[in-house]
């Protein structure tokens, strides 16, 4: 073991396969976006659809080949760690998402966007949000990072409603997000809906809908599965299109995720993605060997 | 402040270097039209909504702060816009020694500024904004009115939009951050652009918006009605 404090090798290369992790999820899309996105782009009708399909393509092509952001809103970075009982090195980990943010914006991976809500002055200091799970019987640890635009995060709502009125109540706030908030938060759309007890933890069940792998898949619980196919059939005859264009679709996926309800509170909650849907996931071992399996599972 | 596109030998973690893209290899409609910034006021009477083309020579980004800071501040432009393109935009970038590079610069929502597009344009005589998911059709008849011209850029083509950069000529007002500073750029072909507003005051989202709008009411009735059919109370 190098001289030194315990744990600097483990810093080091959390630091450096956090960055990896960062790099990735700002300049290549997941390999099933893209997918998702040729398949879309070959329904395009109009000719300014198919322009803007062959553009995000174009772009996302020489984003990834000159290493450079896809978009430069590189949004605050979400974290969702899911982290083994027995892995580790915890807190270096989570310390190690912080500082691998703030050394992509010295790069130029990520694009500083922390502002003072009074002021909108611009801090110094990059704040990324982490959400933190305790996983048992595990000893590696798993990190999604969401990357999105403050475009995106206008389509973001929650409401709860009176159990005899969810289901219009649920329609009107989904289909308000869509036809309100959609064209400019730079569609093809994901729509992600989370049902819950209450406001806020619908609105985490909605983000997690977002982060569904592999985008477009169905739920595995048959209630979930059956709502995705009605709000799916419902917005997608929706004349968004592409860039809110219109001719052609603007819908790249609808995911729910749900949570038993309380008997007087159902909440429901929306969360919109832009078509870059900058999704990476960073899977690290105990021995900090480490993959990022949405991006051809390349190891780092 | 100075600046440059111009790459250097400095350790190039997480970013390697790059080389340069031709505008061939990056341009989606070759036959496209070109418009120079400064723009001539007679080349722009002749775009009309919908016409596809890229934008090269010298342009300014301006977004929410810079509008507050010489229109409800007062304080004069940082640059002669005059005659120029303005692109909302707030863009990535990396400090390299005393120059900048752009890492990723694509278009920001222009509607967040629709009351204050005309008054932009007074103040700074710019011929031509450049942004995404286009304008109120009263900011879009004000622009018309000061014979100014607004096109759109598909939202997210970070990537692209910085290939276009050639060079950076200078950035000011940089205590706003970098996002919100004022960029002055050398551009290539930057684009594809979409005519949003012409001349003419014709706007492409208008007729479109008052379709979404009536299609959305039937949309949120048939999701409450099979909602109702196949999750009974």
């Amino acid at each position: 073991m190098p001289p030194g404090e315990r744990g600097s090798w483990e810093r080091s290369r959390l630091r450096e396969v956090a960055l990896e992790l960062v790099a990735a999820t700002s300049t290549s899309l997941p390999d099933d976006v893209k997918a998702r996105l040729a398949g879309l782009a070959s329904r395009a009708d109009s000719p300014l659809a198919r322009l803007v399909y062959e553009s995000l393509l174009a772009n996302a092509e020489l984003a990834e080949t000159s290493r450079s952001p896809i978009c430069q809103d590189t949004g605050t970075p979400q974290f969702f760690a899911r982290i083994g009982e027995q892995f580790p090195w915890k807190s270096l980990l989570l310390a190690s998402l912080a500082e691998a943010v703030e050394e992509a914006q010295g790069l130029g991976l990520l694009r500083p966007n922390s502002v003072r809500w009074r002021s909108g002055e611009p801090r110094s200091s990059a704040e990324p949000w982490i959400h933190v799970e305790i996983v048992e019987g595990s000893s590696s640890a798993e990190v999604v990072l969401y990357l999105a635009g403050g475009g995106a995060s206008h389509g973001g709502r929650a409401r709860v409603f009176e159990p005899l009125r969810w289901r219009e109540g649920l329609a009107e706030l989904v289909v308000r997000a869509a036809v309100e908030v959609a064209p400019r938060a730079c569609p093809p759309a994901v729509v992600g809906v989370g049902l819950g007890p209450t406001a806020e933890s619908a609105a985490l069940l909605s983000k997690r809908a977002l982060l569904r792998s592999p985008l477009g898949s169905r739920s595995w619980d048959p209630d979930a599965a059956e709502l995705e196919e009605v709000i799916e059939e419902a917005l997608e005859g929706l004349p968004i299109g592409p860039s809110g264009f219109g001719g052609g679709p603007w819908l790249l996926a609808v995911a729910v995720e749900t949570r038993p309800v309380h008997p007087s509170a159902v909440a429901a909650a929306v969360s919109l993605g832009c078509w870059a849907h900058r999704r990476g996931i960073l899977v690290v071992t105990e021995d900090l060997r480490a993959a990022l399996p949405y991006h051809g599972g390349r190891e780092v | 402040m100075l600046g440059s596109q111009a790459g250097n030998s400095r350790r190039d973690r997480g970013l390697k270097s790059r080389s340069p893209i031709s505008w061939r290899q990056r341009s989606l409609r070759p036959e496209a039209r070109v418009i120079r910034s400064p723009a001539d006021p007679v080349e722009l009477r002749s775009l009309s909504v919908g016409d596809v083309f890229y934008l090269s020579g010298v342009i300014a980004t301006s977004r929410d702060r810079a509008y507050a800071r010489i229109l409800l501040e007062g304080r004069p432009p940082p640059f002669d816009l005059e005659g120029k393109a303005v692109l909302h935009a707030g863009p990535a970038v990396r400090r390299e020694g005393e120059s900048w590079r752009i890492t990723s610069m694509g278009p920001t929502t222009s509607a967040r500024l629709d009351e204050l597009h005309a008054r932009f344009i007074e103040a700074t005589k710019a011929a031509l904004l450049v942004g995404k998911g286009g304008v109120s059709p009263e900011a879009g008849r004000a622009l018309a009115s000061l014979g100014a011209i607004y096109a759109e850029m598909p939202g997210g083509l970070g990537a692209l939009g910085a290939s276009s950069v050639r060079r950076v000529i200078g950035v000011e007002w940089l205590d706003l951050g970098v996002t919100e500073a004022v960029w002055l750029l050398e551009v290539e072909r930057l684009g594809p652009l979409v005519v949003s507003v012409d001349s003419t005051g014709r706007n492409l989202r208008e007729e479109n918006e008052a379709r979404l709008r009536e299609a959305g009411l039937e949309a949120s009735r048939l999701m409450a009605s099979r909602l109702g059919a196949k999750f009974k109370r």
